[in-house]
């Protein structure tokens, strides 16, 4: 099976902030969180679920400068060298 | 005597400044039936007490601080905020403005759910409350002080005790003053103004009196699972306590919507430098929490190089490193440190004070004003140091910063010029780092904001997380009155927004109403919540409509109309007249307000229990009472 190459950065979530996945072709977004999972385990875990409930959190993603909603759009499927970002939502001043 | 109602003291503190004297008063059970608490209580009080017209800064206007009823229970997320609610002198309307630390539980257990300041004294006082003993105090020994000096040396009178302060900015009524509460700020419209104008420079609170609740068995349950809630969401439990808010710089700028040089732009190139993880890898000191918190979503920051090098501050949030950063084209990390420190010290909104100095560097690159107007200043953007003493002078209210003080509707009638199209702000309250551009519920929630230009009635989170879809214009009207409700109620609770992920997002929820009923004993349905959100609502709208406003003060800066994003992932981004009017018909439709004034109806007043007030803005109504 053929893989592709992507980029995760996460912001003002974890310490861990960067991820270069070699991921296979055809892999969807919802793809993209099982295999951080799979990969980093609780690490990662407890910044995209709710650990109580199991839903998905409140934070935002943004494949290529391009906002995703999900759940709704968990099915897109990433291309080579896509960039995704995972970003804390939560503002304050 | 026990108050009916569980989690209230049951009593209002009045001072009178030119009288010095001070009574107490016993709540009524209708204000707690009617208004819950909070900012409806302010709302209530500052209606019926400030008259129409009445000068901000003058004997007439009233300083109200309030708590609602699980102020000290021990509730997260509602246990110790307090509002300051009183006319603001920057926008001549209603103004309500929060604060966290421990003012709100010490209140309580004072003894006090609210405090009416009035008058003004004829030397600086300062006011402390210690439970039944309450006395207007000389303040001259702490009066130009700035704000951590003062509190340490209070504190040092007063162990225990919690304070709020104004600096020097406040003394001087500079009007974009905030005040300050151990080291968090009441931050908008100017509040540390009226605090100045009344020669009030703090007060200091103490007490140890229990909140009583119907059933403390129910609401410890209800704490632990709280708790465990917001340890298991990942915003709450992961997020916040890691970084705090800084992360949404990258959010914003990512999509292309982060305000940039006077939203000139909303793609910042410079970003990087400033985000929360620059932040948290190169100046992050220690984590600050709100009193029984446990979020900790406070960062304590130092610049640790550089000219600015030792400046200590909790934070910048996500405000200021727009306002001091993107906003002014600066993306140098130490010298937004240092302005936020600076601005806490004098008592200053960072968001207006942003705002106006970076509407004073397009001013600057575009040749209305000169070194000539800003006493020798370079006023480029990117100019940190100029920021830097631009903060001093404003805090002074000398030179440039004099007329900077005065927010950036004074400022452009001062340069003329055509400056007021770039003037950022929504009803004389200067516009804060959401874009109205980009995400349109925003765009609604500040023109129908009672403050003006605030991201705290409307709220951005749902589609900035992309829960609720950022482009959809169809029916977003009628989603920000939902979400208007939720803030209102909220208000008058005074929850954290930080918790908004847990309480409810979008809409007023279960967890409202268990809070009221759990804490208070009342039965409130969904619908008796959102009666009070738009009583509390109607009745701020009806003290800015005594002061002039209507439907066509519902509106968005120019820029935000004409010009469309530059550049970046949401170019061509802006909001036409026609989507404007479209979303004004809806939320009008679902409030209940008239389509062409603006106003509540009548009748909407009517089913609100406030038909009292239907003669104070209908002129037929007025003669037909005279």
């Amino acid at each position: 099976m053929g893989q592709i190459n992507v980029s995760v950065r996460l912001e003002g979530l974890s310490d861990k902030t960067k991820f270069i996945l070699d991921i296979p072709i055809d892999t969807t977004i919802k793809g993209l969180f099982d295999q951080l999972v799979s990969k980093y385990g609780e690490e990662i875990r407890v910044h995209l679920y709710d650990s109580q409930t199991n839903e998905l959190g409140t934070f935002m993603v943004v494949l290529n400068s391009r906002m995703v909603r999900l759940p709704d759009e968990f099915d897109v499927v990433l291309k080579d060298n896509d960039k995704a970002y995972i970003i804390s939502p939560m503002g304050g001043g | 005597m026990l108050f009916k109602y569980g989690g209230y003291a049951g009593k209002i503190l009045r001072v009178n400044l030119s009288k010095g004297i001070v009574n107490s008063e016993l709540l009524r059970e209708d204000m707690a039936e009617k208004y819950i608490g909070g900012n409806g209580f302010g709302a209530r009080i500052l209606y019926d007490e400030v008259p129409a017209k009445a000068d901000p800064l003058g004997a007439e206007n009233k300083i109200i601080l309030a708590v609602g009823p699980a102020q000290g229970t021990g509730i997260p997320a509602v246990n110790s905020r307090t509002v300051i609610i009183t006319k603001s002198p920057l926008n001549n309307r209603f103004l309500d403005s929060y604060f966290g630390g421990d003012f709100g539980a010490k209140l309580k257990y004072a003894g006090y759910d609210v405090i009416i300041i009035e008058g003004q004294s004829s030397v600086p006082v300062y006011l402390m409350i210690d439970e039944d003993r309450v006395e207007i105090r000389n303040a001259s020994d702490i009066w130009g002080m700035n704000t951590f000096e003062a509190q340490s040396k209070l504190m040092e009178s007063y162990p225990d005790s919690s304070t709020v302060c104004i600096g020097r900015a406040g003394e001087n009524q500079v009007r974009i003053a905030c005040t300050i509460s151990g080291v968090q700020a009441a931050g908008r419209g100017g509040s540390g103004a009226v605090f100045g104008s009344k020669n009030l420079k703090a007060i200091v609170v103490k007490g140890s009196k229990d909140v009583k609740v119907p059933n403390m068995n129910e609401v410890q349950i209800y704490i632990e699972e709280l708790l465990a809630r917001i340890k298991a969401n990942p915003a709450t439990g992961q997020a916040l306590p890691k970084y705090g808010t800084a992360a949404v710089i990258t959010a914003y700028n990512k999509i292309g919507m982060l305000g940039t040089r006077n939203w000139q732009d909303e793609y910042y190139d410079g970003a990087e430098k400033i985000t929360g993880t620059t932040l948290k890898n190169d100046s992050f000191v220690k984590d600050h929490a709100c009193f029984g918190c446990p979020i900790v979503c406070g960062k304590v920051n130092i610049a640790r190089k550089g000219e600015y090098k030792g400046a200590l501050t909790l934070g910048p949030e996500y405000e200021t490193l727009w306002a001091f950063g993107s906003n002014c084209g600066n993306n140098d990390l130490n010298s937004i440190i240092k302005a936020d420190r600076t601005c806490d010290d004098y008592g200053i909104d960072t968001i207006s004070a942003g705002s106006t100095i970076s509407m004073a560097m397009e001013c600057f690159e575009k040749g209305l004003i000169s070194t000539e107007d800003t006493g020798g200043l370079m006023l480029n953007f990117g100019d940190y140091q100029s920021i830097i003493t631009l903060l001093e002078l404003i805090g002074e209210r000398k030179g440039f910063g004099k007329v900077l003080g005065e927010g950036t509707v004074r400022m452009a009638e001062t340069i003329g010029k055509g400056s007021e199209d770039f003037a950022i702000h929504v009803k004389g309250l200067e516009v804060p780092a959401h874009s109205a551009r980009g995400v349109i519920g925003m765009a609604i929630g500040y023109a129908t904001s009672n403050r003006g230009g605030s991201h705290q009635d409307g709220r951005p989170s749902a589609e900035r997380a992309g829960i609720v879809d950022i482009n959809q214009i169809d029916g977003k009207g009628y989603y920000q009155v939902d979400v208007q409700r939720m803030t209102t109620l909220g208000d008058c609770l005074i929850h954290c927004r930080m918790t908004e992920g847990i309480l409810g997002l979008t809409k007023l929820t279960e967890d409202h109403i268990k809070i009221v009923n759990l804490v208070t004993g009342m039965k409130v349905t969904i619908k008796d919540l959102i009666d009070i959100a738009d009583r509390v609502y109607a009745l701020e709208r009806a003290f800015n409509i005594r002061e002039g406003e209507t439907r066509a003060d519902d509106t968005l800066p120019k820029r935000f109309m004409t010009e469309p994003i530059v550049s970046g992932p949401a170019k061509g981004k802006y909001v036409t007249k026609e989507t404007l009017n479209k979303l004004l018909d809806e939320t009008y439709e679902k409030r209940g307000w008239d389509q062409i004034t603006g106003y509540p109806t009548k009748e909407t007043l009517d089913r609100l229990g406030i038909s009292e007030i239907i003669a104070d803005i209908y002129e037929d109504e007025k003669e037909a009472v005279l």
